[in-house]
């Protein structure tokens, strides 16, 4: 064998340029970044429509084509996965119940020790996907508490469909990731084989009108769920509160009825919910904190008890 | 709906309102049961309607408003209730639907919660539809077993849904889940069963679902997955609806059945003298040409012929009566600008649509008025024309004026035929309204006015061919380009929208549309329509009333709070509470 045929044998595919250093990987990260106060739903909200100007703009300046679509793809459901991570992280610190759910959860040795204090309970869903509609149910029941979730992904029936919209949503990211779109058999069982078996191994072509609808089935769930976990966890903080009638008492300190006195703790929680954003955002405060209180009356009017 | 009555002529006192009330039943959803048999016309036409009504098969009804849509339902149920060989019949109106539309603005799960309302209207109907069969036949049946769900707390789900528009709570959302398809279907043949009945006919009135498109396919779905071997589904709905929905193709899975009587069929006259003779007695007492011209003024709508005879009567009471002719022609002009005004109406709850709305009123005008002219020509000829042809290359595949056709043809402004071809176009043919033409004198001599030469002009054959145009002849250029949708810019970077589009393209953010429901409840209690310049002056001014709709109604006492505003006593109190509510009755229907 010459030397030129092994050269030919050992370099069938040749490479431009050598790679002559060990990529430097926190280059990439923003670390001037600080965390900042916005919601989880703020956040996911900045990035979605981070996103839609994307293949927007593009596609006005008729630049778009379909693997931006695939890749815009990709980010929206990071995007709605970072949205259950920060809503969780933000509950455990907030939220005495959804703390003591957590207490018992363990953390690799290294995330304790190099984490900050504020994101450490990030670090409890690492091993986690949150891109599946089984598992954001499950947290939501196992760590907040949530009423109506369950363990093995049931969810209230008036999000049913935004979920199981969400998982089909899913199931495609999981082409994009691993497969650059192609539809896998396993892809096609879940989301119906009989109407995805002509599919298989055929790549996604997203347009700009599908983009859109998945912006806003995701727009829809994360909107949904936020809404129902809000209602959900605010009038625990009563019912299990003193004086309130479920079954265990889990929280120690009970509402004042006054805005002034009550403002600071009824703020942890709204503003882990409120959107701040136009065009769709939350009432202010006071608006929420009063019909909080209506609640709060006509619940303890129900036990016989009279409040002023 | 407003009774036109409340706007034409002179007032009436209340006793001489009640009386009138009692002769004349206008809506079909206020007359009591009892009554239906003999204040229903029953001609052949309308016979087969009901056979189709009480038949197999799924079936859409289809006709304007006022055009007897609710009655036929309503005999059909009672014709089943009286016969044991007649399937079980279910009657339940979605006509609250509108009240749901803001949920469509706010809420993402709003689609899940339509879906429960459908539902639990049709348990409860066929919770009432039993008690009312098993009364009938002599049966005791323990419906609350039968049926499992408790009724009281399906008709409180449906109010939560309908008032408070909330997330459903634990309890609530238990309920609902239950309320599924599958289950309603077996609740159907198990009430069946035990009635002997062999099939269920479910009658599911007023659903063409206007304003709320979005609902109106998913309904369509509930329809299709209610349709069974011995289950047939009937819905009401305007014509001109074409679009159920991605998964319903009406002409694979309803037969249409048009229930609008055409002014060209043969019977025309007689069809609307039975409804004269069973329905306003008094039309007997007009002059027959009167009596005639009314009917084809009513357009095939008997809700519109009642109105019209009911407004000549009252005209012919009042103290300063008019001469016969005079009267007749201002009871016509009335009845069309009232006509003109409800299609209006349609841009306050369709903002988006208001151009093509506006423009569709052009467009009737200059049917009419070509039409009246071709008419005149007529005169002293041997035949009508009552037909516009509008070449089809114009109108298909043209949205906005296929939309704008459409509009028209749901309000009944104008009758759609079958297309003809000429030469090599095709033309898409339409009668206009006849009260309008007969308002634009089509029917008579210039300058000389006789009733019986109209009603000989009516009467006569149609020409062979209709007046043939094209939009671009109806319509100025300018005009035809600027149909379009009425959008609003993003709410949030104000760029101007692109159609279709459900963000923005300049900064991303979700484009939304204002509710129209919650804009009605958030205008002012002194604007609504009804109310005299003095009540509006003392609304406005006083500050222990209400400013909004939407307040006033949330009001427990309405008529005490009025009443604390100086000179406004019980009848006073009521005829504003009155105006409110024939607004938003209509507003909302």
């Amino acid at each position: 064998m010459t030397p030129i045929e092994e050269t030919l044998l050992g370099t069938l595919t040749p490479s431009g340029t050598p790679i002559t250093s060990k990529l430097d990987t926190t280059a990439w990260f923003d670390s001037t970044h600080v965390a900042t106060e916005r919601s989880p739903i703020d956040e996911f909200v900045d990035n979605l429509y981070g996103i839609n100007r994307l293949y927007l703009q593009a596609e006005s300046r008729g630049e778009y084509k379909p693997i931006l679509g695939s890749l815009v793809y990709l980010g929206m459901v990071s995007a709605a996965e970072s949205y259950f991570r920060c809503l969780l992280r933000r509950l455990i610190l907030v939220d005495p119940v959804c703390n003591n759910n957590a207490s018992s959860r363990s953390l690799t040795y290294g995330a304790a020790v190099h984490h900050e204090e504020s994101l450490l309970p990030e670090a409890l869903f690492e091993g986690v996907s949150m891109a599946s509609t089984k598992n954001v149910a499950s947290e939501l029941k196992t760590l907040c508490g949530v009423t109506q979730m369950t363990k093995d992904g049931g969810v209230p029936s008036h999000l049913h469909l935004l979920f199981e919209n969400f998982e089909s949503i899913c199931q495609i990211r999981h082409c994009g990731i691993h497969r650059f779109g192609k539809l896998g058999s396993q892809q096609a069982l879940r989301l119906g084989i009989k109407a995805h078996s002509p599919l298989l191994e055929k790549p996604l072509k997203l347009s700009v009108a599908h983009l859109q609808d998945v912006a806003e089935a995701l727009e829809a769930l994360i909107r949904g769920v936020n809404s129902h976990c809000f209602a959900d966890i605010i009038k625990r903080t009563h019912t299990a509160g003193p004086g309130g009638r479920d079954k265990v008492q889990m929280y120690t300190e009970a509402w004042q009825m006054d805005f002034a006195a009550d403002r600071e703790r009824f703020n942890l929680y709204y503003e882990i919910f409120a959107a701040s954003d136009a065009p769709l955002k939350s009432e202010p405060i006071e608006n929420v904190y009063s019909a909080f209180m209506a609640f709060v009356r006509q619940y303890d009017a129900n036990s016989g008890l009279i409040r002023r | 709906m407003t009774e036109p009555e409340l706007i034409i002529g002179a007032p009436l006192s209340t006793s001489e309102e009640e009386e009138v009330a009692q002769v004349y039943e206008q809506r079909a959803d206020h007359l009591e049961l009892n009554t239906f048999a003999q204040n229903t016309v029953l001609t052949n036409d309308t016979e087969e309607w009901i056979r189709a009504l009480t038949g197999t098969g799924a079936k859409l009804l289809v006709g304007p408003r006022g055009c007897g849509k609710t009655h036929l339902m309503r005999f059909a149920f009672s014709e089943c209730q009286d016969n044991v060989e007649h399937p079980l019949a279910i009657y339940t109106n979605l006509n609250r639907y509108y009240r749901l539309e803001p949920l469509l603005r706010k809420r993402p799960d709003a689609i899940p919660m339509f879906y429960t309302w459908v539902l639990s209207n049709i348990f409860v109907a066929l919770h009432e539809a039993l008690g009312a069969f098993a009364t009938q036949q002599g049966v005791i049946i323990d419906r609350d077993s039968l049926l499992e769900l408790n009724v009281g707390d399906v008709q409180d789900l449906i109010g939560t849904l309908e008032q408070s528009r909330r997330p459903l709570n634990n309890t609530e959302d238990e309920l609902a889940s239950r309320l599924t398809v599958d289950r309603i279907k077996a609740f159907f043949l198990r009430s069946a069963d035990a009635l002997s009945r062999r099939r269920v006919v479910l009658l599911l009135d007023d659903a063409a679902l206007t304003l709320t498109p979005e609902y109106l396919s998913h309904f369509f779905d509930i329809f299709r997955a209610l349709k069974a071997a011995r289950i047939a589904p009937k819905a009401s709905v305007y014509p001109g609806t074409t679009e159920y929905g991605p998964s319903f193709h009406a002409a694979h899975e309803a037969d249409s059945i048009f229930v609008w009587k055409a002014v060209t069929d043969g019977n025309y006259l007689n069809f609307m003298a039975d409804i004269g003779r069973k329905r306003c007695p008094d039309a007997a007492d007009l002059p027959e040409e009167t009596r005639t011209l009314l009917a084809y003024a009513a357009f095939g709508v008997p809700r519109s012929f009642m109105s019209l005879v009911q407004n000549y009567v009252k005209g012919r009471k009042s103290s300063s009566p008019a001469t016969a002719q005079s009267l007749l022609n201002r009871v016509i002009e009335d009845f069309c600008s009232e006509k003109m005004r409800e299609y209006l109406s349609l841009r306050e709850k369709k903002p988006q649509l208001a151009t093509i709305i506006s423009v569709g009123a052009m467009c009737f005008n200059k049917i009419v008025s070509d039409l009246a002219e071709a008419n005149q020509a007529l005169a002293d000829g041997t035949t009508r024309q009552i037909y516009v042809g509008i070449a089809a290359e114009g109108v298909d595949r043209k949205p906005y004026v296929e939309r704008m056709l459409r509009l028209l043809e749901e309000v009944g402004m104008i009758y759609k035929f079958p297309s003809v071809s000429h030469g090599d176009r095709e033309y898409v043919r339409y009668v206009p309204h006849l009260a309008a033409l007969q308002n634009q004198r089509a029917f008579t001599r210039k300058g000389a006015f006789s009733p019986k030469l109209s009603v000989e002009i009516l009467q006569r054959p149609d020409e062979k061919h209709a007046v043939r145009r094209s939009i671009s002849t109806l319509l100025e250029a300018e005009t035809i380009d600027g149909l379009g949708l009425d959008l609003p810019n993003c709410l949030n970077c104000h760029t101007k929208r692109v159609e279709g589009a459900k963000y923005c393209f300049q900064c991303g953010a979700k484009l939304t549309d204002e509710s129209s429901y919650d804009r009605v409840m958030q205008s002012l209690l002194a604007d609504v329509p009804g109310l005299t310049d003095w009540q509006r002056e003392k609304l406005s001014q006083a500050s222990s009333v209400p400013q909004t709709i939407g307040e006033f109604l949330a009001l427990q006492d309405r008529g005490t709070t009025l009443r604390t505003i100086p000179r406004i006593g019980k009848i006073r109190a009521a005829t504003v509470i009155g105006a409110v509510e024939a607004y938003l009755e209509e507003y909302l229907s």
